[in-house]
């Protein structure tokens, strides 16, 4: 009926999704790991408006002959685009617990889930039974080389993300040692902590618990070496990099956008309400 | 409905399961031998509405897709086995462990559960035991009419004490000192004991001292190893955390006034 109900609608909706995205970071505000959400909207395709009823040629202004002059552009709304991951670095925090590890920089530890390779930012690993260190959900940090296999008070992890350990007490999984008993006389690599990255890591797709998964578009994860490589800090953890107060700010303001498209809504509906019971009263 | 009222439910309950783990630590900021816990979080599943990669024109696929997430959930508590602090009781059958290692205890039913409190009592028939009256394994039993104040436990735990008209200590017993794999996969039962469950892996035994097992300190307790500090500020970031998803629920709410509001 009135097309402008429709834009802002249109509007209001977008908000919501905006809501959405927003609700998910403030949840989020102390997830290990959790990089925030923005939602991208764009303006739908504009219409490009004739006159229909009012040909112009042979008509004034002289010399325009168009058969259906343009009058001008008209927007029809607003549309939710895209949720786009906002990759900032979030700040680290001390745990001083060994199985703790942060990246500072771009990268993702490589787990293996039975749905295929999936990748995280949220460092709190434990060990498994076996001694394989695992992530919260009981699945294994890849290595370059395969599942890392170590022991408590029996492992180090440089900055480059290399697993070291003391190989006098590496053999039996039943031997155990202690902080101060283990003097490193022997100390060998066991491997390295697989960190990937990707070409375009715009378009991984979260998949929840601090997951996420390569697409087509995002290209396979890539071991990242050299420069590339984020540097691995153990006994930290990463916070979420939700900034607090820009997301109360975008709270008020989605709350006001909103409002004002609910406002169009109201206007058009007053006129129609005019047009209707007003203008044709005698 | 909304799906932001929802999501900032999940963010408040996920805060308050926070402030529940802190306020736990809190409570047993003096209790021996215990171990902190951290609660630690997750985002939850997430819903797409455009799956990245579908066809938008012809020859087009859509680059990225749109997708919502729905909140936190609690991941894990995550126990953490940092030594607390030895402070000395000059008490008879008080010891604590220095370094890894739990001390076991026969349970009521007869299964084994795992503790660093070491705020033993010796009972009427002169055996070690817990403050409920459960034995300390090995069993420690102390021989009749022993000289109080004569017990002594070395640091790799041999167990000796003195009799009347004999000047010589005599040898009662050898205290075991057990770890795990994974301390953290521990279940804990209350009364500061813990559970072998399968994640920790079963308990491994040795002497006190040996092995990367810990030392006993005879006449010692291990303070529990709580941070005020730590969790006072994780307390107030729990709060405001929590605070900030309110302000969300508030924010939704207003928006469905607004949307209630389009027809008067």
């Amino acid at each position: 009926m009135v097309r402008g109900l429709y834009t802002g609608a249109s509007g209001m909706q977008a908000q919501m999704h905006k809501m959405d995205a927003l609700s998910n970071n403030l949840a989020n505000v102390n997830t290990t790991g959790y990089k925030k959400d923005t939602s991208v909207q764009k303006a739908f395709p504009q219409l490009l408006l004739s006159r229909l009823n009012d040909n112009g040629v042979h008509k004034f202004p002289f010399g325009s002959s168009d058969s259906a002059p343009i009058v001008g552009k008209l927007g029809m709304g607003v549309e939710y685009n895209e949720s786009f991951t906002v990759f900032e670095q979030g700040s680290l925090k001390q745990t001083d617990n060994p199985f703790d590890l942060a990246l500072e920089d771009k990268g993702f530890f490589t787990i293996d889930t039975p749905f295929g390779e999936r990748y995280t930012r949220n460092g709190t690993f434990t060990l498994g039974k076996e001694g394989m260190l695992l992530t919260k959900e009981g699945y294994p940090v890849m290595g370059e080389e395969g599942p890392i296999y170590i022991k408590k008070n029996n492992f180090m992890i440089d900055k480059d993300g290399n697993v070291f350990q003391n190989g006098d007490y590496s053999d039996d999984p039943k031997q155990m040692v202690s902080m101060e008993s283990n003097e490193w006389k022997n100390t060998e690599k066991v491997d390295s902590i697989k960190i990937v990255g990707f070409d375009n890591d715009r378009f991984i797709k979260k998949t929840g618990s601090s997951l996420w998964a390569a697409t087509e578009n995002s290209g396979s994860a890539e071991i990242l070496r050299g420069t590339e490589r984020p540097k691995v800090s153990q006994g930290f953890i990463e916070a979420s990099n939700v900034n607090s107060v820009n997301e109360m700010v975008n709270l008020i303001s989605v709350n006001r956008a909103y409002e004002a498209n609910q406002k169009v809504i109201s206007t058009q509906d007053n006129l129609t309400g005019k047009l209707i019971n007003n203008v044709a009263r005698a | 409905m909304m799906r932001s009222l929802w999501t900032a439910a999940s963010g408040m309950n996920g805060q308050q399961f926070n402030i529940d783990t802190i306020s736990n630590n809190l409570s047993n900021v003096n209790t021996t031998g215990f171990k902190e816990v951290r609660a630690e979080f997750e985002d939850l599943l997430y819903q797409n509405s455009r799956i990245a990669g579908t066809p938008a024109t012809r020859d087009t696929v859509v680059p990225t897709g749109i997708q919502v997430g729905h909140g936190v959930k609690v991941a894990a508590t995550q126990r953490m086995f940092t030594q607390g602090s030895i402070r000395q009781t000059d008490n008879d059958a008080d010891m604590a462990i220095t370094g890894e290692g739990f001390f076991r205890i026969q349970q009521l039913d007869g299964s084994d559960g795992f503790t660093r409190n070491g705020a033993f009592k010796i009972d009427v028939n002169g055996q070690v035991v817990t403050a409920n009256g459960n034995k300390v394994e090995p069993e420690i039993i102390l021989p009749e009419g022993f000289i109080r104040n004569s017990l002594a436990i070395s640091a790799d735990g041999r167990v000796t004490v003195k009799v009347p008209g004999n000047d010589d200590n005599i040898e009662v017993g050898q205290m075991e000192i057990y770890r795990f794999v994974n301390p953290a996969g521990l279940q804990a039962i209350g009364s500061n004991t813990f559970k072998i469950t399968n994640a920790s892996g079963e308990a491994i035994g040795g002497r006190p001292g040996f092995d990367g097992m810990g030392e006993i300190k005879h006449k010692f307790l291990e303070s529990s190893n709580v941070s005020t500090v730590k969790e006072m500020v994780n307390m107030i970031v729990a709060q405001r955390a929590y605070e900030l998803n309110s302000k969300a629920i508030q924010t939704s709410d207003s928006m469905l006034g607004i949307a209630n509001n389009l027809k008067r």
